[in-house]
């Protein structure tokens, strides 16, 4: 008896000593389609709100790949970098590509350009996320608040919230046009720009990805409010044990 | 830590020994009974200990199991061995069929659709080492080997599959396990045979095969001949992919940009034809003196690309119409392995010396290697000749030497000990492209020129360089690049490398009583390319009762970075391009192993035996290399547990039906849960003899777990072009769910004085259509879901010449 409880903990003990510890984090997709080029002396953080409490999940500086990493427009496409950004580097280091996030959404099909899209990952468990928002820090700043939000994406599982209301608040607002009427030539123009096939349409529901739509902050009415990208989550779960 | 206390587990391990009562295990040569002595009655003959077909070739010193002759039942680790005869009477094709049914094991998982067709271990993809006749066949640019048709399954003796660390006895790649696959010789053929076969079924279209084989004795038997050719053809698989890929993302700019998507399903073409040919011999001198050399030959097509584009697009004729164009990756590749071995007994057998010098030499050849096909698009050029790159390895070589020996010491104590040394080559490695983003050739500025982009030096897919080698500069960098016309060039795919390794090893079976064994080892490792490694195990083999055993295991093993982690040309002006790392370190296992085994019912009525085995591990790996936004690194460590078990009941008539699987859980410290491999994978089989043994029916079956693959929603992202632009938030975790694949088949035996035996077999009957989860789990956009092939059918006859 005493000789096989030996041989157990010496196996319990071998066992718990190796386990990896378990990690649940998170993929963090985002494309950015509408975003400022860093002004000197500050830099983008991203925040996921969690239980309540907001936790930065990534810090980055948009630069121009031209004016601000000094690469030839001739040489490459003219496109924002979405590059990690770590107290005190400086900006040589900053452009290198060991630290490209990313890029800001860019098409342009005379040059080819197909970019946008950004990755970062996070041990941060975004399972419970509700939110996520975009501020602008000052360098060097240790206030681990928020200075100041300028973007937010309500998360949701596999369908940005936002994008039901935004349907309906383009919907309510279509049907105030009446585009037939010829005293009303904005009404055909608007009608022609922002109804019909041009009204958001639903993402298709994702297993295993939360979704949210970037709004620009501030907006007084969610009807008004603009659109500056896409953020998905992919936490590390497994959903595939049976 | 970790390592010490498993370590102090082990020692405890060997502490709790007890004694048993039990007969001493009989000598394999030792299998005639004593005579008694005169006026006593003759003792009762003990039953032999050491199964028939659980028994190792008693004629070579080394083998995987404990490089060293041992049964399965008793071998210091968690063992499978797979008989010529099992692969004859299973219709296995290739030895990742084998594979697909051995516990713990994944075999047959696509990589770049289908550019490689690998196994895993644990769940774990390129943790393998592969063997033939024990010299290491695992290919040093990628830690890898595909197990296709590569290796025709009719010259295949044996093969011994180690499920677990192995690296003390085996050195590189056994980090997960160790597939030893041990070639015939001329006791396993005596004259002539010929074997010819053809089948059909979008599986494997219009397939082929024939085999030649002689064995025999020349010279009164002082020589002994086995030798083989082999011919393998078909025209591929159908292969459905759910939504074709336009234009993907390539690691420069941004690893994480926009695809672009046709949401229509595609299935590939009647392919043309691949082939695979092989020569095989051995030759033994003298019974000490072994030469063996496989010499293998494949052309292979593939209309997918490694990123899932389906390479159907279509040109702009002179009329202006489109016509379709339909392309083809090609690859020529070949391995050579020769192996010059001497091996003698010395001091009554109680010494054991084998030398082997081996060399073995890969080559590599994919021209064309397409990423896209030719699509003709108004407004896009840069798709109309498509993205094409042509690959070639011409030298990859590894030659050296191994000593190992054995020597009996006293009654309790058998040490195994020996070394390495070998040298790994790489040379001309290339890669060919075609010009597609703009690069800055200083000495072909030209200041009077009107054009800015000519004052500058800057040629881009409009306007091409002049052939010859020209200085491209690359930041603060100048590459030379070969350029021919039409922006066509060529430059350095992998750097020129040699690595220099060594290794030392010693291992002891200490028997302290007649039931238990215990065997430590140790190995180190040294190399110009990376920090020494040593390498620890302990093992404890326990006879409990009559045939139960207990084994518990701490083995350790590693795994060298690739060449291609290490030495890929970062000064690259093609848009296919990744980071090396060149101070990559080597990834460590340790595995923790527990197997309790059992010959129970034995000669039961119409039951023969049954063998039990059941196991659990718990592995650990640490400094795992991967690669991160196009940068390979040392990176995070990996928790595995896993279970296995297997069951065999074999009954009068030779009859047998068996059952076997492994549930496996791994967690990653960046990714979490690894989820693109089963959790669940059950496997079996049986097969009865009919009609005197004439007849016999087989099947074999593997259900396949669900399994997870992440990668881009093909029907997301915004309209462009009439295509799907998909932007890096539509990303999706896919669920492939289980699948079950069945294989059943006969053979017709005995025919023709028992010269002829004619077989048809039908693989995966109910013609699942499944998929392959991206190889490495990360969402590299490259993938979706990769299609796998659906039911195909063969038959062949087989004839022997005495």
């Amino acid at each position: 008896m005493v000789r096989a409880l030996t041989l157990l903990s010496a196996i319990t003990l071998g066992l718990v000593a190796g386990c990896v510890d378990i990690y649940r984090g998170a993929i963090v997709q985002f494309n950015l389609r509408r975003i400022d080029r860093s002004a000197p002396g500050e830099h983008y953080t991203l925040f996921a709100v969690v239980n309540g409490g907001a936790v930065p999940i990534a810090a980055f500086k948009v630069l121009s790949a031209a004016r601000d990493c000094g690469q030839d427009p001739d040489l490459v496409a003219d496109v924002d970098l979405v590059q990690r950004y770590d107290d005190g580097a400086d900006r040589a280091t900053l452009c290198g590509t060991d630290r490209r996030l990313g890029l800001v959404d860019k098409i342009d099909l005379a040059t080819a350009t197909l970019a946008g899209g950004v990755k970062v990952t996070t041990d941060v468990d975004l399972r419970d996320a509700t939110s996520v928002f975009l501020s602008i820090e000052p360098d060097g700043d240790r206030d681990p608040a928020p200075d100041r939000v300028v973007m937010r994406a309500e998360i949701g599982d596999g369908v940005a919230p936002y994008r039901p209301q935004a349907i309906e608040c383009r919907r309510d607002f279509c049907a105030t046009l009446d585009p037939d009427d010829p005293e009303k030539p904005n009404d055909a123009m608007l009608f022609e720009q922002l109804c019909g096939d041009n009204i958001p349409t639903m993402p298709r529901a994702r297993r295993g990805v939360r979704k949210g739509v970037l709004l620009r902050l501030p907006y007084a009415d969610i009807c008004a409010a603009v659109e500056a990208g896409e953020i998905a989550i992919v936490p590390a779960e497994d959903d595939t044990f049976l | 830590m970790r390592r010490a206390l498993s370590i102090a587990a082990a020692v405890v391990l060997w502490c709790s020994a007890a004694r048993a009562q039990l007969p001493e295990l009989t000598p394999l040569e030792d299998d005639t009974p004593d005579a008694p002595a005169e006026g006593t009655a003759a003792p009762p003959v003990e039953a032999p200990v050491i199964l028939e077909e659980f028994e190792v070739d008693e004629r070579t010193v080394v083998l995987s199991a404990a490089r060293t002759r041992t049964t399965i039942q008793e071998a210091p680790g968690i063992i499978t061995v797979v008989t010529a005869e099992q692969i004859r009477q299973r219709g296995y094709r290739t030895v990742n069929d084998v594979l697909r049914s051995v516990p713990g094991f994944e075999g047959g998982r696509f990589e770049g659709n289908g550019w490689f067709d690998e196994a895993t271990a644990r769940g774990q993809p390129r943790t393998l080492l592969i063997l033939i006749n024990g010299v290491n066949v695992t290919e040093s640019r990628s830690n890898s080997l595909s197990l296709d048709r590569k290796i025709p399954v009719e010259i295949i003796k044996r093969i011994e599959v180690t499920s677990g660390p192995g690296g003390v006895l085996w050195g590189s790649n056994a980090l997960l396990g160790v597939v030893n696959i041990i070639l015939k010789d001329s006791a396993d053929l005596d004259g002539l045979l010929v074997s010819a076969g053809g089948g059909h079924g979008p599986g494997a279209q219009a397939a082929g095969k024939g085999h030649v084989a002689y064995g025999g004795e020349l010279l009164g038997g002082k020589l002994r001949l086995f030798t083989a050719l082999d011919y393998y053809t078909d025209k591929g698989a159908e292969l459905e992919v759910d939504a074709r890929k336009v234009l993907g993302v390539l690691p420069e700019p941004a690893p994480d940009g926009k695809t672009v998507y046709e949401n229509t399903p595609g299935l590939t073409d009647f392919n043309s034809r691949d082939y695979w040919v092989s020569h095989t011999l051995v030759l033994t001198l003298f019974d000490t003196v072994t030469l063996d050399w496989f010499l293998q030959y494949e052309q292979d097509h593939r209309q997918i690309a490694t990123g899932g584009a389906l390479l159907e697009g279509s040109r702009r004729a002179a009329d202006g119409s489109l016509v379709p164009a339909v392309e083809e990756t090609l690859g020529n590749d070949s391995i050579q392995v020769v192996g010059l071995n001497w091996r003698d007994r010395f001091f009554d057998d109680d010494m054991g010396l084998s030398v082997k010098l081996h060399g073995t030499r890969f080559s590599v050849d994919e021209q064309p290697f397409w990423a896209f096909p030719p699509r003709a698009i108004d407004g896009v050029s840069a798709l109309e000749d498509g993205v094409r790159i042509d690959l070639e390895i011409g030298q990859l070589f590894r030659y050296g030497a191994n000593v190992d020996a054995d020597v009996q010491l006293g009654r309790d104590h058998h040490l195994v000990f020996g070394g390495e040394l070998f040298q790994e080559r790489l040379r001309d490695g290339r890669r060919g492209d075609r010009l597609r983003q703009p690069v800055l050739i200083p000495g072909l500025a030209d200041p009077e020129a009107e054009d800015p982009l000519a004052q500058k030096g800057i040629y881009n897919a409009q306007r091409c360089p002049p052939p010859g080698t020209h200085e491209v500069a690359l930041g603060d960098d100048r590459v030379a690049v070969d350029f021919a016309g039409g922006c066509q060039f060529e430059e350095r795919l992998l750097r020129d490398t040699d690595r220099a390794v060594g290794a030392l090893y010693l291992s002891d079976e200490w028997k302290p009583l007649r039931t238990v064994a215990l065997q430590p080892g140790v190995r180190l490792q040294l190399s110009d390319s990376y920090d020494p490694v040593t390498l620890y195990s302990a093992a404890l083999v326990w006879n409990l009762v009559d045939k139960v055993f207990l084994k518990l295991n701490y083995a350790e093993g590693f795994r060298p970075p690739s060449f291609e982690s290490t030495r890929i040309n970062d000064l690259s002006i093609s848009t296919v391009s990744f980071e090396s790392d060149s101070s990559l370190q080597p990834e460590l296992s340790q595995a923790t192993e527990a197997e309790l085994n059992a010959v129970v019912l034995e000669d039961l009525g119409v039951l023969r035996r049954i063998y039990l085995r059941g196991d659990y591990a718990y592995t650990l790996l640490t400094d795992v290399i991967r690669n991160v936004n196009g940068q390979f690194a040392n990176s995070g460590e990996r928790g595995i547990h896993s279970v296995e078990f297997f069951a065999r009941a074999d009954f009068r008539g030779d009859h047998e039906l068996w059952f076997g699987g492994h549930f496996t859980h791994a967690e990653d410290s960046v990714f979490g849960p690894v989820r693109n491999f089963p959790n669940w994978v059950f496997t079996g089989g049986g097969r009865v003899l009919l009609f005197d043994k004439y007849l016999e029916l087989s099947t074999v079956f593997t259900w396949v777990g669900p399994q997870e693959d992440i990668n881009r929603a093909a029907d997301g992202g915004v309209p462009l072009l009439g295509f799907n632009a998909v932007d890096a938030v539509d990303v999706e975790v896919n669920r492939i769910d289980p699948y079950l694949l069945l294989n059943a088949g006969f053979r017709v035996l005995r025919l023709w004085e028992d010269r002829l035996e004619i077989s048809a077999f039908a693989y995966n009957l109910l013609g699942q259509r499944r998929y392959d989860p991206d190889f490495f789990f990360d969402d590299r956009v490259i993938s979706r879901p990769q299609p796998r092939e659906t039911w195909s059918a063969f038959g062949q006859a087989t004839v022997r010449f005495f």
